[in-house]
């Protein structure tokens, strides 16, 4: 894309400035009169408008374009005053090479050079900016574009504040494996730092809040670097395990002149090829996979395009084995009768071999720990199951924050990525199957089509109990929403655990985009800002995107209400507005009525947030999106549900204020 | 329409002992029975639906006293037989959904 811009001025000054540049940026090297790039390699990779401004002869062309006023400047005037070819300009340069589309940001000084490179070299185009108004709220987005779009962008903020802000979004993204470029603003140089806010704005270690939870951070202190490094944190990123990395950015190496400096040509965008398990733990899995007499496939996080969706239900109907999908991500259709997720723990406890394909908590999965005063362990299967487990996001993992989950050892542990994974495994469950061991296998057919129409039967069934109730049952809700959005092309960008998980029972949902999964590490605040992030990648395919929102999240980042109105993305949001965390009434109510004390209703107590309750649509119309409600009559959802659809229908966001029941 | 709103069902069954005149759900909401079964005992994902027809009485109330699984255990000293009569009164005034072939949204098949 670089090449396609127009030619950035190529100026007489740079032979002036590019001395200071070099001492700024002084691990630069040695000033150097750039060869022409195509010498030295018979297939170029792109070049930077830098490395392509030759330092002698302007053409006039290049004349045309220059900065004619300065041509009545004494040389120390545009010495103090103005900068050419500011190192932030490659710094785009490197973006665009990474095909970076976005940057999601929160303003700030500490990276103002780049700000207005994007603006101002990249007219605003590749990347785009974002305007977020919380770096929180720009690091959810970034989740969740690219749970939707399977494509990075970059977030922005300064590297103090700002990371601190950041956090615990990036520990989100962490836990729920997903790729951010997260780029923090600093003044490195003490000596150069202007003002008390540069110093407060200046750290030491600007990445260290976050270095718990992202895969790698570096701290570029030349532009050659920083292109290195780009490069290296996007392939870091990029390689399940997935994850946030992060890159520190002096401003001065943004702010100062690059002219003069032999940069080298633009790092190409890293070709990913994820790990393919080892072949002979494949094998013993086919043949204790074949030999199964009731396998259960457990998927979580293993599923990211159409092509692996297809081939796990090719393995599943191989097998004949019912498939809880754990909802990390959409990993099998729910409209197939070997979709089982329905069934509970009754799908689990009666196998012989359990399949965990990138199962976040193994043990959990086998085990179960009641909430009893004594927390004892019990198993959910018989002592001679059989586990084997297939994934890569547990081969990565640090130390200090916990979400690795409790040890177990599978009987094959396959250490690899599940959809690099998946041809080979089929290929050796289709070697390791005998004439006979087919037909027996076949046989269960029938017997898996009954259990998923049961469970479809009891769903259906149990959607109806509260149909007619106010506050509105979360299935009521879900299903007035689907009545709306089944005949477009949609995706459900939110988790929908308290919801009483009805969209994913009783939707139709056979695509990878259907279903993005949660936040990772249940820190509120990613709810709405990632729907706004995913939004916009189902707007790019021409979807329309269904979040349904807790009001406790909502209220953690409800400036990303603006974000969405200010980029017009189609996003429904439908609040879950029950006025409470009713999962930590719950919590405390269990606590009490264990210690047999309390007096009725304080349980309640901080929990509960209804005096005076929260007015969502007035708060979506402040932020200029269309709303609706509060609705309590559940017999006026469907009417309100359609004048939001209309919005939608041009492309909009709208928002309907529902009072809902606890979950 | 057959809209209810908890707060002003009245309803009142003689088979629960201590049935008193309060059976608006505002008992079963203060113990946090909701939480887990629903605003109006359908049950959910943390605990399994109650009404339309909950358990008789005495049945009832020794699950609540001595649950099976996972519920906390509410002991006589903090939820007392006449208090958790009440909430069996609410709960047994919740009426019948309509049946699944009257409510057009779950015809999916
Ligand atoms: C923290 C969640 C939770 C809370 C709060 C809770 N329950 Fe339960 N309840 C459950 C679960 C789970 C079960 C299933 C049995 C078990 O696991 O103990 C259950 C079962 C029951 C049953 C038996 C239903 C049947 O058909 O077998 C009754 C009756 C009951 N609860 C009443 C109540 C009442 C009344 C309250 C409030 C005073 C209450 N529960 C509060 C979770 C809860």
């Amino acid at each position: 894309m670089a090449d396609e811009k127009e030619p950035k001025s190529v100026d007489r000054r740079g032979f002036l400035k590019s001395a200071s540049a070099v001492s700024a940026a002084s691990a630069a090297g040695a000033i150097a009169v750039s060869e022409p790039v195509a010498a030295q390699s018979p297939d170029p990779a792109p070049q930077s408008s830098l490395d392509k401004a030759p330092l002698a002869s302007p053409s006039e062309s290049q004349l045309a374009r220059e900065f004619d006023p300065l041509e009545d400047y004494p040389e120390e005037i545009i010495d103090r005053y103005f900068v050419d070819q500011p190192g932030s300009d490659y710094m785009v340069d490197v973006m665009q090479a990474m095909e970076i589309d976005y940057l999601a940001i929160n303003a700030a000084s500490s990276y103002r050079g780049l700000h207005e490179s994007v603006l101002n070299y990249a007219n605003n185009k590749q990347p785009k900016i974002l305007t977020c108004l919380h770096e929180e709220q720009a690091v959810a987005l970034s989740h969740g574009y690219f749970k939707v779009a399977g494509k990075p962008l970059a977030m922005a903020c300064h590297g103090t504040v700002g990371i601190q802000h950041a956090a615990m979004a990036v520990y989100n993204a962490w836990a729920d494996k997903v790729p951010l470029i997260i780029i923090a603003g600093d003044h490195k140089d003490a000596a150069s730092r202007r003002s008390p806010v540069e110093w407060l704005h200046s750290a030491q270690d600007s990445a260290r809040p976050i270095r718990d939870f992202v895969k790698w951070d570096d701290t570029p202190v030349s532009l050659t670097h920083f292109a290195e490094s780009f490069a290296r944190a996007y392939r870091i990123a990029m390689t399940p395990p997935m994850g946030p990395v992060a890159l520190v950015l002096d401003a001065e190496l943004q702010e100062a002149s690059a002219a003069g400096q032999n940069l080298p040509p633009l790092p190409t965008l890293p070709v990913i090829h994820p790990p393919q398990g080892d072949s002979g733990a494949v094998e013993a899995a086919a043949d204790l996979l074949v030999n199964a007499g009731s396998p259960v496939l457990l998927a979580d996080r293993a599923i990211r395009t159409e092509a692996g969706l297809a081939q796990l239900i090719e393995l599943a109907e191989l097998l004949q084995a019912p498939v809880m999908d754990r909802g990390g991500r959409m990993n099998f259709p729910n409209t197939h009768y070997l979709n089982h997720s329905s069934r509970g723990g009754a799908a689990v406890s009666g196998a012989d071999l359990i399949f965990g394909l990138e199962l976040g908590d193994v043990w959990g999965s086998v085990n179960r720990i009641l909430d009893l005063p004594h927390r004892e362990a019990q198993a959910r299967v018989g002592d001679d199951v059989k586990v084997i487990t297939l994934g890569i996001n547990s081969s990565f993992m640090k130390s200090n924050y916990q979400d690795f989950g409790r040890y177990y050892e599978p009987d094959v542990p396959i250490s690899g990525d599940v959809e690099t994974t998946l041809p080979a495994l089929i290929e050796a469950v289709r070697q390791a199957m005998s004439r006979s061991r087919r037909s027996v296998i076949a046989r269960r057919e029938d017997g898996h089509r009954e259990a998923y129409n049961d469970a479809r039967q009891r769903d259906l069934n149990a959607a109806r109990y509260g149909w007619e109730a106010s506050p509105v049952s979360t299935a009521r809700i879900c299903m007035e929403v689907w009545d709306k959005i089944k005949d477009e092309d949609w995706g459900l960008v939110s988790g929908v655990g308290f919801w009483g998980n009805w969209p994913r029972r009783l939707w139709a949902m056979d695509k990878t985009h259907h279903y993005i999964g949660t936040s990772g590490a249940g820190g509120l605040g990613y709810g709405i800002p990632a729907a706004v992030g995913a939004a916009l990648a189902h707007q790019e395919q021409g979807r329309i995107a269904v979040n349904l929102q807790s009001d406790g999240d909502m209220l953690y980042a409800p400036g990303a209400l603006w974000t969405a109105a200010h980029l017009n993305v189609p996003l429904l949001t439908v609040m879950h507005n029950n006025r409470a965390y009713h999962q930590e009434i719950m919590h405390v109510q269990r606590v009490a009525a264990r210690r047999q004390r309390g007096v009725e209703g304080s349980a309640r107590i901080g929990n509960v947030f209804d005096d005076p309750p929260v007015d969502f649509a007035a708060m979506a119309k402040s932020f200029g999106m269309w709303a609706s409600g509060p609705i309590d009559n559940p017999y006026d959802v469907g009417t309100a549900l359609a004048k939001a659809m209309d919005v939608i229908g041009q492309g909009e966001p709208a928002l309907l204020d529902i009072v809902a029941q606890a979950r | 329409m057959r809209i209810y709103k908890i707060f002003s069902i009245l309803a009142l069954f003689a088979f629960a002992p201590f049935a008193h005149a309060q059976s608006d759900g505002h008992t079963y909401l203060q113990f946090g029975c909701d939480q887990c079964h629903g605003r109006v005992g359908q049950g959910s994902g943390a605990g399994l639906r109650l009404a339309p027809a909950p358990l008789e009485f005495e049945d009832f109330a020794d699950i609540v006293r001595r649950p099976y699984g996972v519920m906390p255990a509410y002991s006589p000293k903090v939820l007392s037989d006449e208090k958790l009569g009440r909430i069996h009164a609410y709960l047994s005034g919740i009426p019948e959904p309509p049946a699944l072939d009257a409510i057009p949204l779950l015809q999916l098949d």
